[in-house]
């Protein structure tokens, strides 16, 4: 029937373009050292970010001058006051002064790891579920330690807080925040990724009309802007829920 | 009705609702907006900031969606 030559002829384009843009060699399926199963790709990419990050910001911060700043000092600082404006407007001063650390490197982690996807064979590290959900169960642990510590045990009562059998209500609202924050964040750059290699299976087709790159790079431009997106709202959204839950209270 | 046609028809309405909700919540967020700084044009950068946080808000479900549609994809071939 021509559904059976329908299933083999189109063999999943997807699966081909995968297979083609494997030009480094990744296995393809979690590979097992005796700890549990890993996916290589994504660590190895997680290293070189890491590694680009840190020559970065050595770059940067080598002969910082006040009089004449150079221009990668210059973009570093520009980051960090604008962060530190969104700290500074929802947090007070002191406890956001402590936060900054952490929200800069996590604003630089996410910048670059979204952006790093977008490098022809190259895959963000966000692109897989793993790094966003361990980043979003390590902000609902920060969470979490930050309520105790600033509540002590009063911090338990905000559960109860308007009345007692609102508890499943309020327990599924603070799991969704990590839950949410990984999806959102895996959602957004893998199906970024999934898109630009279906654009790149599509070039065959469209070579002829237009040099059917065009489609592929209005994507790519469009995932730029996503990319930036997406690392600032994690940051924002942490900041907020540090906000939350260090409030001075009522 | 075998796997594959299912599979297909689950990817597009996934993707299609997807589509419709996000443009209809991006589409109110936007429009308020462009209201409020035509109302007072001094805020335009502080409420610039608030609607791209609110438009990567709206947008997660969808996202989420497309993702669901992409694994039902790979099951169409």
């Amino acid at each position: 029937m021509s559904a059976a030559a329908g299933h083999e002829a189109s063999k999943d384009i997807l699966a081909v373009v995968h297979e083609n843009l494997n030009v480094w060699g990744f296995p393809h399926d979690a590979v097992n050292f005796g700890f549990g199963a890993m996916n290589l790709k994504t660590l190895v990419m997680t290293w070189i970010v890491m590694g680009l990050i840190v020559i970065f910001t050595v770059a940067a911060t080598r002969n910082m001058q006040l009089k004449r700043p150079g221009k990668l000092q210059l973009m570093v600082e520009e980051m960090f006051q604008f962060l530190r404006g969104l700290a500074y407007e929802n947090l007070d001063p002191k406890k956001g002064a402590s936060l900054m650390c952490l929200l800069f490197s996590l604003f630089l982690f996410l910048l670059f790891s979204n952006l790093w996807g977008l490098i022809p064979t190259m895959m963000s590290p966000t692109a897989d579920v793993n790094t966003t959900l361990g980043m979003a169960l390590f902000v609902f642990i920060l969470v979490q330690v930050l309520g105790l510590y600033y509540r002590k045990l009063g911090y338990f009562k905000h559960f109860f807080e308007p009345f007692v059998f609102f508890l499943p209500i309020v327990l599924v609202e603070e799991l969704s925040k990590p839950l949410t924050l990984a999806f959102r964040l895996y959602g957004n750059i893998y199906a970024g990724e999934v898109l630009i290699a279906v654009l790149l299976g599509l070039i065959p087709l469209t070579a002829t009309i237009f040099g059917g790159f065009l489609a592929s790079v209005i994507w790519l431009s469009f995932s730029i802007f996503v990319g930036f997106i997406q690392a600032f709202i994690f940051t924002m959204l942490t900041i907020a829920y540090v906000s939350q839950v260090t409030a001075e209270h009522h | 009705m075998e796997l594959a046609a299912a599979a297909a028809i689950g990817t597009a309405l996934a993707v299609g609702l997807a589509s419709i909700g996000a443009g209809i919540g991006d589409g109110l967020v936007t429009g308020k907006t462009v209201e409020a700084t035509a109302r007072q044009p001094e805020l335009r950068g502080s409420l610039m900031t608030l609607m791209f946080i609110s438009v990567g808000l709206i947008e997660a479900l969808p996202i989420i969606a497309v993702v669901i549609a992409f694994i039902l994809m790979g099951k169409m071939g």
